[in-house]
């Protein structure tokens, strides 16, 4: 008998069993993710754990929320919220969102602690579209350079909650998989630094729009974690004083924050703003917003109609991007 | 011997990849750092235990298996770069709860064979009944084992784990990994004889053709 017949046929055995099923891995990095975040949910809570940690979402938000609170006060934005200016302490950076994640489905029950209990209404709400300007968000109908259609994640959500719940059906849960599709998205449209900035418009326009369900949005954020040039926050607020989730993008080149604030409940849009955020260019200095926009049920609002905001920011005097 | 080629080679270099080690370290602070493990050890880890308690029961234990892992990862030894035999520790204690299932396969196997799922064609009919065969009396043979002496055999065979790794794995010394190589392929070998299994097996008859076949040759 040959020395090794036995491992050989050992080796053989079964070996069509070998091969992995379809997903698995998908599968096993959501179960895996439910079990990060309830780790980190006993920690928020003061569990089991050994040492304080920071909650990895919220882990990025300081700068963030620094940033954007000195490029307010740069402009000298006066900001009354019934007769009582908002201070710095209505922004408080690092706190936690909601601790009562203790559900068996963790990345559902995260959602709802990332975007309160008012997703049924916010779902309701006329869809938001996240965009800057028509030219660059207008990428549903686009093709890679290749020719290749693109991909869901980058066609973005539908109109009604039934179209884009059959969309969302197509991404992955897993934030990290999300992520991956985001980068390999906007690779095909842009390079290098630009595609994180199409990378994060991609994400947002899922993020924004409450006919998307509320846990795909919600793993979308979490997503974002993974991005270059990303800042979060879980408790921030607009310029009218209203409470929300902060996510913002900086573009390094053109020294421009994006940020949108997304409301508490339900995460509907609050307002967009950018801002330079960096010594680009000496005609744009920091603080100088370049865009900005309020939401209300969904719906932009004119700051002007806000009796009781004043606002001086004069927002597109400066645009570096065509500087 | 066999010596593994590690998944990760030695840290420091620019284009290095992150050692297995380092992304367990990484993950004590940031959880996410841990993801990657899954991408590189998923397949290998249901491979072998989908072999050994058929596909249903790994896809949990290969599940339960990063999860044990990642909660355990505060006392992984990162002076080991590989994670591997250490997943196939944690794999290995869960399979322990299966040992039924695992026995009731290869006595099923050892009467009927092993399922061929490759060939549909008649072609191969003569090669498949001569494979059918060779896999029933393989199937008697590795029932015949210790558990633990199985344990050692497949990971030696499947995952061309070093002794050093299964050693790792198994929580035992090296010598005993020897000990057990030894006596487990003796039984095979000898049940083979017995039962007139003394040829070079078909692979492709067995393996469909594919790039899994392979004629290695282990030193010993």
């Amino acid at each position: 008998m040959d020395d090794d017949v036995d491992l050989d046929l050992i080796r053989a055995f079964r070996i069509e069993d070998a091969a992995p099923p379809a997903g698995l891995r998908e599968r096993i990095e959501e179960e895996l993710w439910e079990v990060v975040l309830a780790e980190e949910s006993r920690v928020r809570s003061g569990g089991r754990a050994r040492a304080p940690r920071r909650h990895w979402l919220s882990g990025l938000m300081r700068p963030a929320i620094a940033t954007g609170v000195t490029a307010m006060l740069a402009v000298g934005i006066a900001v009354m919220s019934n007769g009582a200016p908002v201070d710095g302490t209505s922004v408080r950076a690092g706190e936690s969102g909601s601790a009562n994640v203790t559900t068996s489905n963790v990345l559902d029950a995260t959602a709802t602690s990332l975007f309160g209990s008012n997703a049924a209404a916010a779902a309701s709400a006329p869809p938001v579209a996240a965009t800057f300007n028509a030219t660059e968000d207008d990428m549903s109908g686009a093709t890679a350079p290749s020719g290749r259609q693109l991909p869901a994640i980058a066609a973005g959500p539908g109109t009604t909650a039934e179209e884009s719940a059959t969309l969302a059906a197509r991404l992955p849960r897993s934030p990290q998989q999300l992520l991956e599709q985001l980068h390999s998205a906007a690779g095909d449209i842009a390079d290098g630094d630009a595609s994180d900035r199409v990378a994060f418009r991609l994400a947002m326009r899922w993020i924004v729009n409450p006919t998307v369900p509320i846990n795909v949005r919600a793993n979308m954020l979490r997503s974002l974690d993974g991005l270059a040039g990303i800042d979060q926050a879980l408790r921030g607020a607009d310029v009218l004083g209203r409470p929300g989730i902060v996510v913002g993008h900086i573009d390094e080149r053109t020294g421009v924050r994006e940020q949108y604030v997304l409301s508490a409940e339900g995460g509907l849009l609050l307002e967009r703003r950018a801002f330079m955020a960096g010594y680009v260019d000496p005609a744009c200095p920091p603080g100088t917003f370049t865009d900005h926009a309020l939401f209300s049920d969904g719906q932009q609002i004119d700051p002007a109609q806000v009796q009781w905001v004043d606002w001086p920011a004069v927002v597109n005097a400066c645009d570096p991007a065509t500087r | 011997m066999v010596t593994t080629t590690p998944h990760n080679g030695p840290p420091g270099g620019p284009d290095d990849e992150p050692t297995d080690a380092d992304l367990i370290g990484r993950s004590i602070d940031d959880p996410r750092a841990f993801m990657p493990l899954v991408e590189r050890h998923h397949r290998v880890l249901f491979g072998y235990l989908a072999r050994r308690v058929g596909r249903d029961i790994a896809e949990d234990v290969t599940s339960e298996t990063f999860a044990r892992a990642f909660a355990q990862r505060a006392r992984y030894d990162r002076a080991r770069l590989d994670a591997r035999p250490w997943l196939f520790g944690i794999a290995t204690n869960l399979l322990r709860n299966h040992a039924r299932s695992e026995g009731r396969q290869l006595r099923a196997y050892s009467r009927h064979g092993v399922q061929d799922r490759t060939h549909d064609d008649d072609a191969a009919v003569d090669a498949r009944v001569d494979a059918k065969a060779q896999s029933q009396v393989l199937a008697g043979a590795l029932e015949q084992l210790k558990a633990g002496d199985r344990e050692a055999l497949l990971m030696f065979a499947w995952n061309d784990m070093s002794y050093e790794d299964i050693a790792a794995s198994l929580d035992i010394p090296v010598g005993t990994v020897r000990s057990r190589l030894n006596r487990a392929r003796k039984i095979v070998k000898a049940h083979l004889a017995e039962h007139g299994v003394d040829a070079e097996p078909d692979l492709d008859t067995l393996t469909g053709g594919g790039p899994t076949a392979r004629k290695a040759h282990h030193g010993r």
